[in-house]
């Protein structure tokens, strides 16, 4: 079924749409909690809220075009937010492993609220993003944004960990010189 | 903001991006099946022909002596491995390792052949990998460093973040670069006099900062931010690989700017601060980081909430780390199989 009959659905409030979506896109959403949480059942629930979310959120929200992206969102912060909230799960550590190498990127962290809201903070990295390279583009996205381990991006890619490692410290160093090139304060 | 913030955030980008990742990701695993069966190929070659790894019957006693020396318990613990390998003159042995559930222990030991580049300030450079079948952080740090047999000793703890390395599991461990003979150094800066200090009047025209930090939190006005035009003609060399470039008053506060010698090839670093005469130290609020022309040069300059008239009171200090050999670059690479806790 396409995108558009499965938002259809969720908009008519018909189950059916859990039902096609999880045919269509349920292993690449476990596939993408499973990589965050390194757990199988913990990413089924985290498929399941998935879900549920997108339930209660269309309508208002219509993601016709962009379906598996709004998906991916939704399971990537449900599944962020299960790794901290479990204290048993040894991923917090690597949860906090990677906001420490975010953290390269602002200028000087500190526990002051944003003066930019997420859309804007998303945008600003999305404009950046789009300058890099696609290889590059996408080797960030799946550290930062799939919180894949280097040595997966390595494998999957095909490159050597040290290449990806140096890869993503000079992007992180990058996107930091952007940011306070275009005057932003993170 | 703090890391995990923006980590967070980055669920907010745009969707294109998402659909390029998500579809690379796809894509791209065909690709790599055929690249690793040449690099399999190639590595299967590289091991019959040149550098055949010799798996050893006995224990290599001086790392375990040292070993010993400082972890009784984990030196007991270990089982000897010994799968050794050569390049550049440079002799890599994985001596012992040994598994119990999500941790991993190895010790492995670095051995110049031909001369004496190592010592005991010999580090890996942040050039080593460690790959097990599974995600994993791991952690590498020298134990010591054998003057006589020339023979540095490291050990490196691997943590499983889900899966439980068993016996058999096969690890490699490749090193491309190390670097040694680096120096410490600690010393007043002799050279400014606290008591003249002039106003700055050359400016950065172009501001290319990469990096800073400091105590200071407060936002940096980038638009006004000014940093010292770096003085070569009377640059002062405090050390082999530090340079002082400049200093003076800018809007009231006192800057010192120093120059870093190739840092990506010889991780010099450092800082300065001021101490009174009763020892009392004084850390930079601020400091900026920024190549020079060629990118090979870091020049770093330090901003101190202190007035000309206030310098008087202290003394100007710098603590660095240098090394002006540059990395001893090499292929080294072992893989061998974990043995179990009994």
């Amino acid at each position: 079924m396409d995108n558009d009959s499965i938002v259809n659905l969720f908009l008519n409030k018909d189950e059916a749409a859990i039902i096609h979506t999880a045919e269509k896109y349920g292993s690449r959403l476990r596939s993408i909690s499973q990589r965050i949480t390194a757990d199988c059942s913990v990413a089924e629930e985290c498929e399941n809220d998935t879900y549920l979310e997108a339930w209660n959120r269309i309508p208002p929200s219509e993601p016709r075009t962009y379906l598996i992206a709004f998906l991916s969102r939704i399971i990537r912060n449900i599944s962020i937010n299960r790794c901290v909230e479990r204290e048993r799960l040894k991923r917090k550590a690597y949860i906090t492993e990677l906001s420490k190498e975010m953290e390269q990127c602002i200028q000087s962290p500190n526990d002051i609220e944003s003066y930019l809201d997420n859309i804007e903070i998303g945008r600003i990295i999305s404009t950046f993003l789009h300058k890099q390279s696609k290889e590059k583009c996408v080797i960030f996205m799946h550290r930062y944004y799939y919180l894949d381990s280097v040595s997966s991006i390595a494998e999957r890619f095909g490159y050597s960990e040290s290449k990806v490692k140096t890869m993503l410290f000079r992007m992180r160093n990058d996107l930091r010189n952007y940011l306070i090139k275009e005057g932003y304060t993170l | 903001m703090r890391g995990k913030e923006l980590l967070e955030n980055m669920a907010e980008v745009d969707n294109d991006l998402i659909f390029e990742s998500e579809n690379a990701f796809h894509q791209k695993r065909k690709t790599f099946y055929t690249k690793r069966w040449i690099a399999i190929a190639a590595c299967l070659c590289l091991c019959l022909c040149c550098a055949v790894p010799a798996l050893a019957a006995g224990g290599n006693d001086l790392a375990y002596q040292v070993l010993y020396s400082i972890s009784p318990s984990i030196a007991q613990k270990l089982k000897p491995v010994n799968v050794s390998c050569e390049d550049n003159g440079i002799e890599m042995t994985v001596v012992a390792a040994e598994v119990d559930g999500e941790k991993a222990t190895i010790l492995v030991s670095l051995c110049d052949n031909t001369g004496k580049r190592l010592d005991e300030t010999t580090d890996l450079f942040d050039s080593y990998s460690i790959h097990t079948p599974y995600d994993q952080s791991g952690g590498c740090s020298l134990v010591s460093y054998d003057d006589d047999t020339k023979t540095a000793t490291f050990i490196l703890t691997i943590e499983q973040m889900k899966h439980i390395l068993i016996s058999g599991d096969k690890i490699t461990f490749s090193v491309s670069q190390l670097l040694s003979k680096k120096e410490h150094s600690n010393f007043k800066l002799t050279q400014i006099n606290t008591e003249n200090v002039h106003s700055i009047t050359e400016f950065l025209t172009k501001q290319d900062v990469r990096g800073g930090g400091g105590i200071n939190i407060e936002p940096v006005d980038w638009d006004t931010l000014l940093l010292m035009k770096p003085d070569e003609a009377n640059a002062i060399r405090l050390k082999s690989g530090v340079t002082l470039t400049g200093y003076g008053i800018v809007d009231g506060k006192f800057h010192i700017q120093l120059r870093f010698d190739d840092i990506l090839n010889t991780d010099n670093h450092g800082y300065v601060y001021l101490k009174t005469k009763d020892g009392e130290v004084l850390d930079c609020e601020s400091n900026f980081a920024f190549w020079g022309d060629s990118r090979v040069d870091s020049y770093e300059e330090y901003v101190f909430p202190v007035s000309a008239e206030e310098l008087s009171d202290y003394e100007i200090w710098g603590e660095f780390w240098t090394c002006n050999n540059g990395p001893i670059k090499g292929n080294w690479q072992v893989t061998f199989p974990m043995v179990g806790k009994e």
